[in-house]
């Protein structure tokens, strides 16, 4: 059984007497360690599909499980909880609290943990390090740059050892070289700690990266291929 | 780290930040700044009155205060002294005094008028005729014909000093009694009402005119402190004093107690005042909600994503919750120190109300006013801030918890 389960999930946009199916009927099940893309031009449901995965939505049909757990049984809380401490989240833009320095965007989310601050202070060490960020730490947002923002969101996301990473267009405000090496280092993440790595992406470098990608269209799955 | 977090979003729009204290600060400044100058009014009004020979504290018989006849009269003076002396606090200031309805009369008029035997040299700083002037003429303690009157009772009648008058009231007997004075001297009020009504000689004078011995119909005690702002001191002795001498069959009442009306104003004076900081605050409250709300909107994808990243809503509100505390607080800090700064400084030599000097003077208000800053209005106008002012940024603190990850990613 995979550690993220989607049954025949939809959702439904209603806007007047319009409604809009932005997923029809999904099912995937996603296993640790997978590297996915969820690949798909714009509208297709990637995003829609990645928010019900991490619980920042509900399914209108269907059911979405994670590590066993349906989504739909749990309230508000009790999600909000789940994204806490099992699943990271590295989004396209505005990842990162501006008032923050670097250091303290990571150390935040294990603030949230009620993690002993002694502690906190090697894992944000430990992790700005293993992101090449140790000399950025005293930063705040706007002295660092694009890609640096981003590394900073995957250090905040991996410090809490969560199982799941959903990452939606993490590349797509970045220059090829910088988000190539952002993909780098996500893959080493994946391959060292088995976080499974879940991307909704148009750009065809994640799908280089991704081992399975899983393409959408019209709120459809039309194709799985594992490679 | 919340704090820090709400402190650092303080300042991410200095202007706007600059721009609510200011409402804050101007706000609070009004409320201790005009509660100071309306204490200050209050208390003129009642030293006024309480110089009006009415005390902090006055002991009479138990008849006298529902019929002021000379035969309502204390009449063991010196045992019951005894008994008060001793329990008196320090520099507290104890006279006797008879007062007797009479009537001055002159070759070509007669006037009711209210005849009070004093000890000078005792009244001196106590009431408003121990606080005349010398170049208006004083009344000496072995003086068996002097006699001080009003200066508005004086023109009335064309009289001058050192003209005769003759003053004419019921001795103990029963009979009427006379008595020739010459005018030493004037004295003035603030009303002109009390001119006309009083006429001081020497309280030996007049218990020997009126035949009742040593007896007096009044003592009058003065606290070195027992104004407006001591009432727990007066009450104090007061009780203490009733207790002691109650087998006397005298009363013993406090200023509060034989000035109902300016008690009425001052409890009414305090409603007034709260009322005024409610008004203040509503104007302040919405400037507060608008800006805190607009802070709010402008960082909806960061509370957004603060969901997303699994903070519950209770800790979205509390996020904007001590960014409103924090508001406050700076607010109230610098309010009172610039108010402190006002009352003890610029306004430490009061404010001159001059222009409107007699028509102030009919309610026994000085001309100049001096602030006064109670503890209790600070707490209460900074309380009224502080508390409401939370309330307030709920309104803004309960919209930003209700922002979900999804909606607020997608704004632009």
């Amino acid at each position: 059984m995979g550690i993220i389960r989607v049954d025949s999930v939809s959702k439904i946009y209603r806007q007047g007497s319009v409604t809009f199916r932005a997923l029809d009927r999904v099912t995937l099940a996603i296993d640790k360690g997978e590297f996915v893309a969820l690949a798909g031009p714009s509208g297709s449901g990637k995003t829609t599909l990645l928010n019900l995965i991490g619980g920042l939505d509900l399914a209108d049909e269907g059911s979405v499980s994670f590590n066993g757990a349906d989504l739909m049984q749990l309230g508000d809380g009790q999600r909000a909880d789940l994204r806490l401490h099992q699943i990271g989240f590295v989004f396209q833009a505005y990842n990162l609290i501006p008032v923050l320095t670097a250091a303290e965007n990571v150390d935040y989310i294990l603030m949230l943990q009620k993690i002993d601050k002694s502690i906190r202070r090697e894992k944000v060490a430990a992790i700005l390090e293993e992101v090449g960020l140790t000399d950025k730490a005293g930063n705040r947002p706007d002295e660092l740059s694009g890609g640096q923002q981003q590394r900073v969101a995957v250090a905040r996301a991996v410090v809490t050892d969560p199982q799941v990473i959903l990452a939606d267009e993490p590349t797509a405000n970045l220059d090829s070289k910088t988000g190539r090496k952002l993909l780098e280092m996500m893959k080493e993440m994946n391959r060292s700690r088995q976080v499974t790595f879940v991307f909704a992406t148009h750009d065809t470098m994640v799908m280089d990266y991704a081992d399975r990608i899983v393409s959408l269209q019209d709120g459809k799955i039309v194709s799985d291929v594992s490679k | 780290m919340i704090f820090q977090i709400g402190w650092r979003n303080l300042w991410r729009n200095t202007r706007r930040t600059a721009v609510i204290l200011t409402a804050i600060i101007v706000g609070i400044i009004s409320m201790v700044v005009l509660s100071a100058f309306g204490r200050g009014v209050m208390e003129g009004m009642v030293n006024n009155a309480i110089n009006n020979l009415v005390g902090h504290i006055k002991i009479y018989d138990s008849s006298y205060g529902a019929d002021p006849a000379i035969e309502n009269r204390i009449r063991q003076t010196d045992t019951l002294l005894a008994d008060i002396v001793p329990v008196l606090p320090e520099h507290t200031t104890l006279v006797k005094r008879l007062r007797i309805e009479g009537l001055l009369s002159t070759s070509r008029d007669n006037v009711g008028v209210e005849i009070v035997g004093i000890e000078p040299e005792k009244e001196r700083g106590i009431s408003f005729i121990g606080r005349q002037g010398q170049d208006r003429g004083m009344l000496q303690a072995d003086d068996k014909n002097g006699l001080i009157i009003g200066q508005a009772l004086l023109e009335r009648l064309g009289l001058a000093t050192g003209k005769k008058v003759v003053i004419l009231c019921q001795a103990d007997s029963g009979e009427t009694s006379s008595k020739a004075f010459r005018i030493r001297g004037t004295y003035k009020t603030e009303l002109r009402d009390t001119e006309k009504r009083y006429v001081f000689v020497n309280l030996d004078v007049l218990q020997r005119m009126s035949g009742v011995g040593s007896d007096v119909t009044e003592f009058s005690l003065t606290l070195e402190n027992g104004g407006l702002y001591h009432a727990g001191a007066v009450n104090a002795l007061a009780n203490q004093l009733h207790s002691r001498i109650d087998a006397y069959g005298v009363d013993v009442l406090t200023w509060r107690q034989l000035l109902p009306a300016i008690r009425a104003y001052i409890d009414m004076f305090d409603v007034y005042m709260l009322i005024w900081f409610v008004v203040v605050f509503i104007a302040m409250g919405f400037g507060l909600a608008n800006t805190v709300l607009m802070a709010v909107y402008e960082r909806m994808r960061e509370f957004g994503l603060q969901r997303a990243l699994g903070m519950r809503s209770s800790r979205i509100i509390k996020v904007v919750m001590v960014e409103v505390l924090l508001l406050l607080v700076i607010g109230i800090l610098l309010a009172n120190g610039i108010s402190l700064v006002l009352v003890k400084l610029v306004f430490k030599s009061g404010i001159n109300l001059g222009l409107f000097a007699e028509g102030i003077e009919m309610f026994g208000i000085d001309r100049i006013i001096y602030p006064v800053l109670t503890m209790r209005d600070i707490v209460t106008a900074n309380g009224v801030v502080l508390a409401l002012g939370m309330v307030v940024g709920l309104y803004p603190a309960v919209h930003a918890a209700r922002f979900t990850p999804v909606e607020t990613m997608r704004h632009i």
